[in-house]
């Protein structure tokens, strides 16, 4: 697979960039040899001859790359100079065999070629395929520098075969090696850079070590112009006419003057000359780099490749990729560094450190997280233990039509100390509590329960007001080390009057709706909170609540509800939206002042529990005092449920000894009413009926009452039917309850708190 | 509440057993319907209703209209105490045929 992918490009070397691209690269490497050969002649002395080409030295580096569209490039400029040469040397007509020119080219192509194939057929340990060649790690630079060896010893041998098939030049071994030092070296200097250049525009990072080879570079270029200088000096001082020797040739060349065996000797002068330049060059660069290599390595063990690792092992950790990393596994994959003295051990101890620390820092957050979760649990079991111990199933008494009750709490936190409360503590007498214990959360709720337990066990026992504050403040201010205290409104209404007898320890005054139109709040006497101080008397007051008066209590919660503006709620505004709402139930009015205290505050939280209760008085039931026996059915209002609602009637009449004529009219009335209301009350809704039958033995009355909650319709008021009509003209409608009138002694209807009650009685 | 159906000729006995209201009704004003077709003397056999709400009555009074509007007769034979008192409160008696 690798091997296949290497072929396709043929070792990096044949990479199609397109052919914009590829003319560009034809041309840089044309340019690029060019402009080398120029810097070549010009060092040489602006002669056209030396014995170093640089183009010739770049090549294998352009091949690397700019790939075979430089390489052709750099052909033609070679080519261009070669045929250059031979033009003008033509005068001394130069007759190569035909193989050298074949070997020259093939060892070219060799040469080109050579460096991409290696660098891309060798991938290093640890790499998948090797990368655009770049000298970022010492591992790089030194593959580099064995491929240009490489390269470059190949490139040499080959010339020296070249050389061996003509006999102008005598290549000796010792020449080959002096050829071989100067194309390192030159190659060297020159392509390096140009690498680094290169991958620093492709990548726009620059490594260290790439830092380091350039600075390395520019040391062995400084040290290399100085020592050539030296040497410049030095033949100058002990061989003072070499150069002038050397122009003399080409001055006289083609003349009659012109001595072949003198020039020859000049050549070979110069040559060495040559030859040792660039020697020293070479090995100077060599040290250079190979001193850098060692650092670099020695760096790279050390430094950088521990961070590197460390880095790897750090974000494996904090991502949690590749499973759970835990501190262990970051220990043991630092274990190398982690001993020692360097900076690098220091930076992996504390990396370690500090892993364990987030570890136990997690874990101790998972523990004390699940520890709140618990606790809030448990709070939420007490608040739902709480929010139970408050009568929340409305309507509380539904068999008491005397009044109408509801009552709401809605905490502000998770458990509040607001409570209300009701009872009977006889037939007659309910028992009204409301109550706030202050502060707020567990402790609140504590106080709360044992107040109104203490609350309702005394009243149960039968006291007055008065009694039961006065005893509930003595058992609160017992050991009430605390101090907490608890505002009480208590009234016992007598519902066969609807005479209130209250008490308020400290409490909020009661708004009371009188002749049904407008709330107004009722400042009674008030007395200090329980369990402040022991043994402090109450007073009672007393009102009256006429028939369809009503009561409402509240905390403080209500009216201190508070907007974003710091604003109150208030007296007034509680006062308004209980008029708002006064014409409806007990309900519609607690949900109405609940609405309204919602789109005050609007988005300020709420601070304290809102709880309130209201009472509709109805009026005294005249049948709740008689002996009576009373049945009751609630059932829903479906006409397919009329044969349970006839089997309960036709049960209790007949328990009752109601006689058969008189069974078979109650049936029928009940049927008739039934199927009234579920085919009208609720407007095909699913909701139940209640059905009270009762027997006034001392009457000898049977009572049966309806009572729905759907749209009031009063049936006695429905037109009667024409009984006279014939069967054609007689209209079906409105015979049931036609019916119904004409058998019972007494039909009634009422509408009262949102229930439609329809009583009908009939004698035995 | 069942219903029996007694053909004789062009009369039609129809024995009801059972208690009329308003969850059977619509079951004997199909039975009905289906049946009077070619009958021009329907007999209605109340003998074992014992029960009748208005919802029967409906049936009651659809059934005369139907007959009277094919120029038939329709006679409710055997009714109790308690039904013929419905029928009189409500007037029925005047254009019912009992017997």
């Amino acid at each position: 697979m690798k091997k296949k992918d290497y072929l396709r490009n043929g070792f990096g070397l044949f990479r199609n960039f397109g052919w914009k691209k590829n003319l560009l690269a034809i041309a840089a490497g044309y340019l690029l040899c060019l402009g080398l050969d120029r810097l070549s002649a010009l060092l040489a002395g602006a002669r056209m001859f030396s014995t170093l080409d640089f183009s010739i030295a770049i090549m294998p580096f352009i091949g690397f790359f700019l790939g075979i569209w430089g390489i052709l490039g750099s052909f033609i400029e070679f080519f261009i100079g070669t045929a250059t040469i031979l033009i003008t040397f033509r005068a001394y007509d130069f007759v190569l065999p035909t193989s050298y020119y074949i070997v020259a080219i093939i060892s070219l192509i060799i040469y080109c070629a050579l460096p991409s194939m290696l660098w891309y057929a060798f991938p290093l340990k640890g790499e998948e395929r090797a990368s655009f060649p770049r000298l970022d790690t010492s591992a790089h630079v030194i593959k580099y520098y064995l491929i240009m060896v490489i390269t470059i010893a190949v490139y040499v041998a080959s010339r020296a075969l070249q050389d061996a098939l003509d006999d102008i030049l005598n290549t000796s071994f010792t020449d080959s090696v002096m050829e071989f030092m100067q194309y390192l070296g030159v190659v060297l200097i020159i392509s390096i850079p140009i690498a680094i250049i290169i991958s620093v525009i492709r990548t726009r990072t620059i490594t260290i070590n790439e830092r380091m080879v350039l600075t390395f570079l520019i040391i062995g270029v400084i040290a290399t112009t100085l020592c050539a200088i030296l040497i410049y000096r030095l033949t100058v001082y002990l061989e003072p006419d070499l150069f002038d020797d050397y122009d003399a040739i080409f001055q006289t060349a083609g003349s009659d003057i012109f001595d072949q065996n003198n020039a020859e000797q000049v050549l070979y002068r110069y040559i060495n000359y040559w030859n040792w330049f660039y020697v020293i060059i070479t090995v100077m660069l060599n040290i250079l780099l190979i001193i850098e290599t060692i650092f670099m390595r020695s760096i790279e063990k050390k430094v950088t490749k521990p961070i590197i690792h460390l880095g790897d092992v750090l974000e494996k950790y904090s991502t949690h990729d590749e499973g759970v990393f835990d501190p262990e596994q970051v220990k043991t994959e630092c274990r190398p560094y982690r001993y020692g003295y360097g900076e690098v051990s220091t930076l992996t101890r504390t990396c370690v450190n500090m892993a364990e620390e987030i570890d136990n820092y997690t874990k101790n957050l998972e523990h004390v997280t699940a520890e709140k979760e618990r606790i809030s649990t448990e709070l939420d079991v007490a608040s739902n233990i709480q929010q139970d111990m408050l009568p929340s199933i409305f309507p509380p008494f539904p068999d008491r039509f005397e009044i109408d009750l509801y009552a709401s709490m809605t905490p502000a936190k998770e458990v509040g100390g607001d409570f209300y409360d009701f009872f009977f503590v006889d037939d007659n007498h309910l028992v009204l509590v409301i109550a706030d214990v202050s502060g707020k959360g567990v402790p609140a709720s504590l106080f709360m329960v044992i107040s109104k337990t203490l609350i309702q066990n005394h009243a149960l026992l039968g006291g007055t007001p008065k009694e039961i504050l006065s005893y509930v403040n003595h058992q609160l201010s017992q050991n009430n080390d605390s101090m907490m205290f608890c505002t009480v409104w208590l009234g016992i209404l007598d519902l066969t009057n609807g005479k209130i007898v209250a008490a308020n320890a400290g409490h909020e005054y009661p708004a009371i709706l009188r002749n049904g139109e407008k709330f107004e709040l009722m400042k009674g006497r008030h007395d200090p909170p329980l369990g402040v101080r022991d043994g402090l008397s109450f007073r009672e007051y007393e009102f009256t609540l006429a028939p369809g008066d009503a009561l409402f209590q509240y905390t403080d919660g209500v009216t201190e509800g508070t907007n974003t503006e710091m604003e109150e709620f208030g007296e007034e505004r509680l006062v308004q939206a209980l008029d708002e709402n006064a014409a409806g139930t007990t309900k519609e009015i607690v949900d109405g002042v609940y609405r309204g205290i919602r789109s005050f505050v609007n988005e300020a939280p709420q601070f304290d529990d809102i709880t309130m209760l209201c009472l509709k008085y109805m009026g005294p039931d005249s049948h709740v005092q008689k002996q009576k026996k009373q049945y009751s059915l609630t059932i829903s209002s479906r006409v397919d449920r009329l044969d349970e609602v006839t089997r309960f009637t036709e049960e209790h009449l007949k328990e009752f000894g109601c006689p058969d004529d008189v069974l078979f009219n109650m049936i029928l009335a009940v049927e008739e009413i039934f199927v009234n209301i579920a085919s009208y009350a609720y407007g095909g809704r699913d909701e139940d009926t209640r059905i009270d039958i009762s027997f006034d033995e001392e009457a000898r009355t049977i009572e049966v009452v309806f009572t729905d909650r759907g749209i009031p319709f009063d049936p006695t008021r429905r037109a009667e039917p024409d009984i006279t009509a014939s069967a054609e003209d007689r209209q079906i409608g409105g015979l049931g309850i036609f019916i119904v009138k004409k058998t019972m002694d007494e039909v009634e209807y009422h509408y009262l708190g949102g229930k439609n009650i329809l009583t009908i009685r009939k004698k035995i | 509440m069942t219903i029996q159906n007694k053909p004789e000729g062009t009369a039609l006995t129809m024995a009801i057993e059972g208690r009329i209201d308003t969850q059977t009704a619509p079951d004997l004003q199909d039975a009905i319907q289906n049946s009077i077709e070619g009958v021009t003397d329907l007999i209605l056999d109340f003998t074992d209703v014992g029960y009748i709400s208005s919802a029967g009555l409906r049936v009651v009074l659809l059934a005369q209209n139907w007959m009277d509007a094919k120029g038939g007769t329709m006679l409710i034979r055997g009714a109790g105490k308690n039904i013929v008192n419905i029928f009189k409160i409500t007037g029925f008696d005047n254009f019912l045929t009992l017997e």
